[in-house]
């Protein structure tokens, strides 16, 4: 009898720990959540226009950059050989191997490249702004196949203009790059 | 009676065809909606306005005959004839791409265009014709020409002023885990970060400034072409050649601005310390467009381009170990002629934007081959070097 009142005593306990476990779920998961997505002062949203590209061509992807913070953040680009380097590029093929590089001198201690330094960018609280991305001056799409494009950028400059802090990450997309004898005739 | 030879929009037709009432052609994408008739002695808006790169969508009535005519008719054919003003089917610029879509075809009942620069009067004549008619069924009727007239209105004076004119220098840009950095040929004068870094601050070579009042509400934007890049290195091993592919510089719009006070550029190239000279030659047309944002159906309007150049060299009179490198050179808008625009003399170091206005380089748009129109980036120079040894 005592085990029986003590299993309804524990169950009614069992039944109060479900209905609070419940209740954080549906109220402190998400608040902590958004508290985890607000460490980042953006968002960054990737998509192919054309996901489908023809080898040789240049192939173009597009991020969108959200600031989803309380203050403005830097949105300044600057580019090296006609690749933005704002951000960091990751670029594999379909069995998750990195593509090739088309400079295997990277960073940059070979001569020949070239850049430039952009206007000064700011981008307000809730504001957004979509850039087109060339992603085949940095790696060699001229193979046939599928690509896996995810690209993430610094959260913040230091003092001396350095990107620091944590790499904002986009969602990853696919790119398909058909032979160049075989081009698309329509868009997915 | 004669028959018809099957010329659409002639005036004196030898068929009479008084038969056919006079089509009306009606604005459809008006910026009030309300779609007003724009043609003929009852219009409801004669001669309306629009602004340089709006879309103007023309419908025509009627696109049937009314039933019960003793001779079976049917419009079998429509024309369009326009005339006045510069006028395009589309103009669309991606980074990827751009190019102009010439006037669609003008044998459609409607009709959807843009005029590209201001105008005083742009005439859209429409005529349609019906058929069968006669016994061996090759004739054809035409109705009356009715004619619509738009006014174009754009701006008077566009131009783009010039500010900076830097001096080539080396800068010494902190490098990181992306980028070597250290020193740069910069056409300007920049510090901090490597480009693939950080954000630099400084001053750039060249500022481009808009200037004009525009027709009414909307955005400058600019558009830049490379048309030659090239950066040579040469060292006691040999000489390195790089050659950029001409295109699109960047991004279109150029920063991905819109509406900007100004934009400008600053051209670098890394110095490695192996090198004992490197010279790079880089050739642009920047190009100033607007776009109206009467509503969201405009195209974006070229108002002109400046072609400017920046020759820099940077010669290390240190060693490899030890580099010591110097700067020469500098940029500026290039006249027609091939010299430099009067407020660019190379070797001036003013900081100050140019008195003149417009720039004597700028190249006021007035035809369909001053759009701006590129097939892809340019590629980098860096993608094509030729060396030869010593």
């Amino acid at each position: 009898m005592k085990s029986i009142n003590m299993f309804r005593k524990s169950g009614r306990a069992t039944s109060e720990f479900r209905a609070w476990l419940l209740i954080w779920l549906a109220f402190a998961a998400p608040a902590l959540a958004c508290g985890q997505a607000a460490e980042q002062p953006f968002t960054l949203e990737l998509r192919a226009n054309k996901p489908i590209g023809v080898a040789g061509s240049q192939v173009f992807v597009w991020v969108k950059m959200t600031n989803v913070s309380d203050h403005a953040v830097d949105c300044t680009e600057a580019e090296m050989d006609g690749t933005l380097t704002s951000y960091n590029y990751d670029v594999r093929y379909e069995d998750g191997k990195s593509a090739d590089l088309v400079d295997k001198s990277l960073p940059y201690s070979s001569p020949g490249h070239t850049g430039k330094q952009w206007d000064k960018c700011s981008l307000g609280p809730g504001k957004s702004r979509e850039i087109e991305l060339v992603v085949s001056f940095r790696y060699n799409l001229s193979k046939p196949g599928k690509y896996m494009v995810q690209i993430s950028r610094r959260s913040s400059l230091d003092a001396n203009g350095l990107r620091t802090g944590d790499w904002v990450k986009s969602n990853a997309i696919t790119v398909t790059v058909l032979p160049a004898n075989d081009p698309p005739t329509t868009q997915q | 009676m004669a028959k018809n030879a099957g010329g659409l929009l002639q005036t004196s037709q030898p068929f009479k065809v008084d038969i056919l009432a006079a089509p009306v052609i009606t604005w459809a994408n008006d910026p009030d909606g309300t779609s007003p008739t724009i043609s003929g002695p009852n219009a409801t808006l004669p001669n309306p306005t629009v602004v340089v790169g709006q879309q103007i969508i023309l419908t025509t009535t009627p696109t049937t005959l009314a039933t019960g005519i003793p001779i079976p008719l049917s419009i079998v054919s429509s024309a369009w004839k326009v005339t006045g003003g510069t006028n395009i089917g589309d103009y669309q610029p991606t980074s990827a791409s751009t190019s102009v879509t010439l006037m669609p075809p003008l044998n459609t009942p409607g009709l959807t265009f843009y005029s590209v620069y201001p105008a005083a009067s742009v005439q859209e004549a429409y005529q349609f014709c019906v058929g069968p008619l006669g016994e061996d069924g090759g004739s054809n009727a035409c109705s009356p020409v009715v004619t619509a007239t738009f006014d174009v209105s754009g701006f008077s004076t566009p131009a783009i002023n010039i500010g900076n004119e830097l001096l080539a220098n080396i800068d010494d840009l902190t490098g990181c885990a992306a980028a070597s950095g250290g020193p740069t040929l910069v056409y300007g004068n920049l510090r901090g970060p490597a480009a693939a870094c950080g954000v630099a601050t400084g001053t750039p070579g060249i500022t481009f400034y808009p200037v004009g009042t525009p027709p009414g509400a909307g955005n400058f934007l600019f558009a830049q072409v490379v048309t030659g890049d090239s950066v040579v290195y040469s060292g006691a091993s040999g000489t390195s050649t790089c050659t950029a592919t001409p295109g699109l510089d960047g991004n279109y719009t150029y920063q991905l601005q819109i509406n900007p006070p100004s934009t400008s550029d600053s051209p670098e190239a890394p110095l490695p310390s192996t090198n004992a000279t490197v010279t790079r030659n880089f050739n642009a047309t920047m190009y100033l467009l607007w776009q109206s944002t009467v509503n969201a159906k405009t195209i974006p309007v070229p108002l002109g381009y400046i072609p400017w150049a920046f020759n820099g060299t940077a010669a290390n009179g240190g060693t490899a170990a030890n580099p010591a490198w110097t700067a020469s050179g500098t940029g500026a808008p290039v006249m027609s002629n091939g010299e430099a625009s009067p407020d660019g003399v190379i070797g001036s170091n003013d900081a100050i934007p140019d008195a003149g206005s417009p720039n004597s380089a700028f190249v006021p748009a007035t035809t369909i081959s001053d759009i701006p129109g590129w097939n892809g980036l340019a590629v980098p120079a860096s993608a094509s070097c030729v060396t030869t040894t010593n």
